[in-house]
């Protein structure tokens, strides 16, 4: 039998005493050292599969998700890989200014923190979707509260398991709560909450956000609203390993988080796009043997279904190109048209491509620049020199994404940065509610 | 491709080359228009459905370049083909296309409205002539919606007629239901700008509840919601009561959210305001289920299914040259009885341009029929996020494929 909402709710008050206890005790002792230790042990945890945390959560999710199994497996090292002392370590230096301020030691009025709690409302397609924010909230000695998707509720309440083997508090101060997302979160949740991160999709978020308000206003909400991501590959870059880290950013969550390319913008002529479209078929082929694309939802398949049979109907008008696997278990389209009809878009996903060729880099800053939706990623692929390189994401960067790297690493953030683009460390140390100045302002 | 292998038509009409103005193409069409207008009056009895489809199939094969590089790239044709099931659909977003390329005139031009797709996005179905989408159409109107043969009928018109909305297939339509079913009392209350006149339509429904005739509404849903929202302001005001129109009288509704951006009645919501404000009861309230690309429709089958006096569960129902499966939008394969998924039409009255048209219309079989779900939120943008799947269900957008005007 279910939790009923008031069990729900006594439950989530309980937990949030203890975790503002254990908050305490964790600004009072902890240094940034000890914080970031006892993150980097559990994710070595997570990435050696000590007692079958990874591929027992992978093997379990992979039904709920409909994904493979080696796949959230891939996806969950990425997301544990970038938990590791060199992020730590710069991540402070970078966003916490003086990083004793964080620290009990600090000398009188110069200490810093986030504020007393966050909570995260997270969307059900991507796991470990919560991990990399807690790392940084833990940080911030800031408490975090989560609620994952019913769909997946298992690598949240996991690493906290994990992390308290480590250390007690540090996982005290993480709470998740999972109550129905058709309902207003339980009122002891928000009412401690000086920041409420929600992610979803435009209309999600639109119909959350009013049941989070404060009556004061006093409190940050932070909307992670749709965002689209794209992969630009460049005339130097070697056709075929461009192709197979781009299929690898797409096929990875069958392309349903906002960090997986939608579009591939080819620089050069229409025989390269040809070519580079050719070779990513290839490469998505080879990912379909290793992971299998399940059938989604009905919506999901039919959003997927018009998309396909769009660019059927632009193949055979003349004005483009369609290639798909075995039972179109993927799908790449190129359109010789311009326009709106062209613009990055945030749909479908599911492992559809669309390859648009771009006679320069102009061009390609002015297709990035058109899209539809803020851009969340995107990856390039060029020649391996350094300094082409860094041009050529100096260039993509002039265009707004939150983040810009080679193409294979959309989808292994670092932990730095939100997907909005958002510093999280630095956001929490100045959202509504942070800590700063004396211990007898807090 | 070997196009030898092609089924040849039946009978083999001399001298079909392909595409183009060619004298045996006009024959060819000719004898292939006749069998399906013959299909279609003799409710299908005139020869094997499958028979005709496949000829259909070759013909279109033939004639519909579009069609054929469709069929090529999956690797089919008329030889591969060996059951209706297998003709391989069109999506019906085809029409937005150019679909036919013979040169001759098709003086008839139906456009669908682009509200359900957006404005500019229209679908286009060019006819060379009206017959078989007229015979077609009031042969399955009076099956379904006059099982009962009430005899002439006063009949309101809320929705698009052929001479207010010229390239409507709907308002074609609309018209011949008018002129072939209609008593000497007609009222037509919308106008081409897609307005209703509301006080002219309730002043003639309250005058014809006094009269014998039983009364049949003709109309958009969208305008029949204005219909029912005016009668209950009436009541409301005190201006007049609810209207009990005669026994026998019926209310055709098509879905679809057109000429208007007022709020639409629910089908639940309209099968109580009929009761409520017109004395109409649930079972002689049918919807339609249309779209400009298809030259045949589904009705709700609940009069007719009281009128032979079994009472199984609304479902839509088409006519004996309308086959519609229930397919997995993944995969395009036929779902399991009750599961749901997108329909695909075969219509042979669509002989003259693509039959076999796969939408992203959702349902289910029910009953006797299709149970419709609305249309698939193609649009659905995604971000960091299905959270939407875990909320309260969308409302779907009612409407065929493209809709019908």
């Amino acid at each position: 039998m279910g939790s009923t909402t008031a069990d729900i709710a006594k439950r989530a008050t309980d937990r949030l005493a203890e975790a503002h206890a254990a908050r305490e005790r964790v600004r009072a002792g902890y240094s940034n050292a000890r914080i970031s230790d006892a993150i980097v042990a559990t994710a070595e945890d997570w990435l050696g599969d000590h007692s079958g945390l990874l591929s027992t959560t992978a093997r379990e999710l992979s039904e709920p998700l409909l994904l493979d199994e080696d796949m959230i497996r891939r996806g969950l090292q990425l997301t544990f890989a970038a938990l590791n002392p060199d992020a730590f370590e710069s991540l402070i230096l970078e966003q916490a200014g003086e990083p004793e301020s964080l620290e009990p030691g600090a000398s009188q009025g110069t200490r810093r923190g986030g504020p007393v709690a966050v909570v995260h409302m997270l969307a059900g397609n991507i796991p470990g979707l919560a991990i990399h924010p807690l790392a940084v909230s833990l940080l911030a000695r800031t408490v975090a509260v989560v609620r994952d998707s019913a769909r997946q509720p298992l690598v949240t309440e996991r690493f906290i398991r994990s992390l308290r083997e480590h250390d007690a508090d540090l996982a005290a101060m993480l709470v998740n709560v999972n109550w129905n997302s058709a309902t207003a979160p339980p009122g002891d949740v928000i009412a401690c909450a000086q920041r409420v991160e929600i992610y979803g999709s435009d209309a999600t978020v639109a119909a959350i956000t009013p049941t989070v308000k404060a009556p004061d206003g006093v409190r940050d909400i932070v909307s992670r609203a749709t965002r689209v991501s794209a992969a630009v590959v460049a005339i130097d870059a070697d056709a075929e390993e461009a192709a197979a880290a781009i299929a690898h950013d797409a096929a990875l969550y069958d392309g349903q988080g906002c960090l997986s390319p939608e579009t591939v913008i080819v620089e050069g002529d229409s025989q390269r796009t040809d070519s580079l479209m050719e070779a990513i078929a290839n490469e998505l082929e080879h990912l379909e043997q290793r992971w299998p694309r399940r059938t989604r939802e009905l919506e999901a398949e039919a959003a997927r279904r018009a998309w396909i049979d769009n660019a059927e109907l632009t193949e055979i008008s003349g004005r483009g190109r369609l290639l798909t696997g075995d039972r179109q278990s993927w799908a790449v389209a190129s359109s010789e048209e311009e326009g709106a009809g062209t613009r990055i878009t945030a749909r479908p996903g599911l492992r559809c491509l669309r390859i648009v060729r771009s006679p320069d880099r102009e061009g390609t800053l002015a297709r990035l620049r058109e899209a539809q939706h803020p851009l969340a990623a995107v990856g390039y692929a060029t020649t391996a020199e350094t300094a082409a390189m860094d041009s050529m994401a100096a260039d993509l960067r002039s265009t707004g994404p939150a983040i810009v790297c080679p193409a294979g690493l959309m989808q292994a953030p670092g932990i730095d940065r939100d997907p909005d683009g958002g510093l999280r460390l630095a956001d929490l140390l100045g959202a509504a509610g942070a800590v700063s100045g004396s211990k007898e302002k807090e | 491709m070997d196009r030898t292998r092609h089924r040849p038509l039946s009978p083999t009409p001399a001298g079909i080359t392909g595409a183009g103005v060619h004298p045996g193409y006009a024959v060819a069409s000719g004898v292939l228009g006749t069998r399906v207008n013959r299909f279609i009056e003799s409710d299908g009895a005139s020869e094997a459905f499958e028979a005709l489809a496949l000829d259909v199939f070759a013909w279109q094969f033939e004639n519909v370049p579009v069609y054929a590089r469709l069929c090529e790239r999956r690797g089919i044709d008329p030889g591969r083909v060996a059951s209706w099931t297998q003709i391989p659909p069109m999506p019906a977003d085809v029409f937005k296309l150019e679909l036919i390329t013979d040169g001759l005139p098709r003086p008839h031009l139906f456009t669908s409205s682009g509200t359900t797709r957006g404005a500019g996005n229209t679908s286009r179905h060019a006819l060379r002539d009206l017959e078989t989408y007229r015979l077609s159409a009031l042969s399955h109107f009076q099956k379904m919606v006059l099982p009962d043969t009430p005899g002439p009928m006063s009949v309101l018109l809320l929705g698009p007629g052929a001479v207010t909305h010229a390239n409507s297939s709907l308002g074609c339509m609309y018209s011949w239901c008018m002129e072939s079913f209609a008593d000497d009392h007609p009222c037509e209350a919308f106008d081409a700008d897609g307005q209703v006149d509301l006080e002219r339509a309730t002043q003639w429904l309250r005058e014809r509840a006094a009269a014998a005739a039983p009364v049949m509404i003709l109309a958009v849903t969208s305008a029949l919601s204005a219909l029912f929202d005016e009668l209950r302001r009436q009541g409301r005001s005190q201006t007049g009561g609810p209207i009990r129109l005669p026994a026998d009288s019926r209310i055709v509704d098509t879905g679809g959210r057109k000429a208007t951006s007022q709020r639409v009645l629910s089908s639940k919501g309209i099968l109580k305001a009929a009761w409520r404000y017109l004395h109409v009861p649930a079972y002689a309230c049918i919807n339609e289920y249309g779209m400009t690309e298809m030259l045949s429709q589904l009705y709700d089958d609940c009069l007719l299914s009281r009128t032979q006096g079994r009472f199984t569960p609304r479902a839509k129902t088409g006519p004996a040259w309308l086959r519609t499966t229930v397919v997995d939008p993944a995969d395009l394969q036929p779902v399991a009885p009750g599961q749901t998924g997108v329909l695909r039409h075969l219509d042979l009255a669509n002989w003259d341009s693509v039959s076999c048209l796969q939408t992203l219309d959702l349902g289910r079989e029910h009953g006797c029929g299709i149970e419709l779900l609305g249309r698939a939120a193609a649009a659905e943008t995604r971000g960091c996020s299905q959270l939407m799947a875990e909320l309260p269900e969308q409302a779907l957008a009612g409407g065929g494929a493209g809709g019908e005007e």
